[in-house]
């Protein structure tokens, strides 16, 4: 009897493991197929529309400040086909650099864009100003309420000694629009169509694009080409000056120009395993037409940094650029780990490498936190200059726009978001933005706000 | 490009060498938050903040609109 009691536990033992490994069996199966059906579900949709609104607050210390309002309307339909729309306003003012080098010796005083028209209208130069162009609203554009109009019409903004030249007479509005449609011709494969719509007072895009995805490896590994093109139409204030010309002659060559873009991208997005996702992307562009900066100018300086003119900049008619992209989204328990890489390249002879890091933490069902860090950088491109001397003005391309010289980014940030029981949810997010450059036009900071509601019914 | 075509290539690899994913093991991937079009939102407005502060865009997707800020 003592010999078979140890016998009875270690069958009762053996017993209970296997009726455990049986219930546990079950719990899977019943869990899988839950599983599966959600995941089914979520592809076979049921209609519904996911609305999110939000508006960012852009605000750069003592220069550029945006606002921007945007409603996103996504449609899911029965048959798993999807529509998103977009529409978006936003509101710009404040000062930007003009290109001028920064003069510790002496104050500077620059003409500024409406005074070129204004000099244009009154025929001085014997330029064609076409009266038709219907640009009645850019007369309040540009504020002139602390700038300089002399007799001759002619606008202009002074900078103190040392200080960075800043045009402060900008404003700027943009209303955009975009749709894209992605629907399911099989099972696998999804192709999708969409266009945009932009327009500013100096500057309209309109763009269209269409690609196909393919899922294969048991829908582990989705393909993805698009193909895009964008039409742009630039029709600066003043019309387009003449590229290597002083700002003070007020040469006007055209009243707007034409830029023409086509993007191509190529995407694997791979399932690695049932918590890990990865992304990689190459992506090439090549646009042609006009790449310059019409409110942009370059200082001639003599040897000992005295002022001696300023002219417009100018630079290629075309620009090849091309980019990998890695991305990677990883669940740890609750919390999501989302990093990305971007290396790009373009004939400029422009490398710009950018790591953006974010981390979710879902704190509990409702509430989650998400820091986030990016750091960019970039080299020079091949015609950046800080100035040049008058020997130099016979060099083609020309810029000293200190978004196209050497330059370091940071973004620190944090978003919170509530949600509702209901299915809505809060958002706001609060960034802190600086660049650094090799001068100190480059040097910018900048806060950034965003408040946003998403809801779906 | 090198490197892209390398990478493509190890992509794959990895792709074919590890077990796939079953359905039913996909349940956090299901998550809206776990998918790369999430906070759509958010990515387009930073990609017009730094298109409109840095010489480099795109890469991630197609279809962004034009903006005369750079």
């Amino acid at each position: 009897m003592q010999l078979k009691k140890p016998i009875n536990q270690e069958a009762k033992i053996s017993f209970d493991k296997k009726l455990q490994k049986i219930v546990t069996h079950q719990h899977l199966l019943v869990a899988a197929v839950g599983t599966l059906l959600s995941v089914e579900s979520t592809q076979a949709q049921e209609a519904k529309w996911d609305i999110d609104a939000a508006v960012l607050h852009y605000s750069e210390t003592d220069r550029v400040t945006a606002t921007e309002p945007v409603i996103s309307a996504k449609r899911l339909f029965e048959d798993g086909s999807k529509l998103s729309l977009k529409f978006s306003f936003d509101t710009l003012t404040g000062a930007s650099h003009n290109g001028a080098a920064i003069l510790e010796g002496e104050a500077q005083t620059f003409t500024s864009a409406s005074g070129r028209r204004s000099q244009d209208i009154t025929g001085d130069e014997g330029y064609n100003y076409n009266s038709n162009d219907n640009d009645d609203e850019e007369d309040d554009d540009y504020s002139d309420d602390d700038n300089d109009e002399s007799q001759s019409g002619q606008k202009s903004y002074q900078t103190k000694p040392g200080e960075v030249p800043l045009d402060d007479t900008f404003r700027d509005q943009r209303i955009a629009f975009s749709a894209q449609y992605q629907w399911p011709l099989t099972r696998l494969i999804r192709p999708n169509l969409g266009f945009s719509f932009s327009r500013e007072y100096d500057f309209t895009s309109l763009s269209g694009n269409a690609g196909i995805s393919f899922d294969l490896n048991d829908r582990n590994t989705t393909l993805s080409f698009q193909g895009g093109f964008e039409h742009n139409n630039i029709n600066p204030v003043g019309g387009i000056p003449l590229a290597g010309s002083s700002m003070y002659q007020a040469s006007k060559s055209v009243e707007d120009a034409t830029r023409q873009q086509y993007d191509a991208l190529f995407s694997i997005t791979q399932i690695l395993s049932p918590t890990t996702l990865i992304q990689a992307n190459y992506s090439y562009s090549y646009s042609s037409g006009y790449h310059t900066d019409p409110y942009k100018i370059v200082s001639i300086l003599d040897n000992d940094r005295t002022f001696i003119d300023a002219i417009f900049e100018n630079r290629p008619n075309s620009r090849a650029k091309q980019s990998i992209y890695f991305g990677v989204k990883k669940l740890f328990n609750k919390n999501i780990f989302n990093a990305s890489y971007r290396f790009l390249n373009d004939d400029w002879d422009i490398n710009s490498h950018t790591l953006d890091l974010r981390y979710r933490f879902n704190a509990t069902g409702s509430w989650y936190i998400e820091p986030h860090i990016r750091h960019y950088q970039q080299s020079q491109s091949s015609f950046y200059v800080e100035s040049i001397n008058s020997a130099e003005t016979a060099l083609t391309y020309l810029t000293a726009d200190y978004r196209l010289g050497n330059l370091q980014a940071l973004t620190t940030g944090l978003k919170i978001g509530y949600k509702k029981p209901d299915g809505g949810e809060y958002g706001i997010r609060v960034e802190k933005y600086s660049q650094h450059g090799d001068t100190r036009a480059a040097e910018v900071d900048a806060i950034i706000l965003q408040l946003q509601y998403k809801v779906s019914f | 490009m090198r490197l892209t075509l390398v990478f493509t290539l190890l992509l794959f690899l990895v792709g074919c060498e590890l077990s796939p994913v079953k359905p039913w093991q996909k349940e956090h991937l299901a998550m809206e938050e776990m998918t790369f079009e999430h906070d759509a939102t958010d990515v387009s407005f930073d990609d017009h903040i730094y298109f409109s502060k840095e010489a480099s865009s795109g890469g991630r997707s197609i279809g962004g609109g034009g903006c005369g800020c750079n």
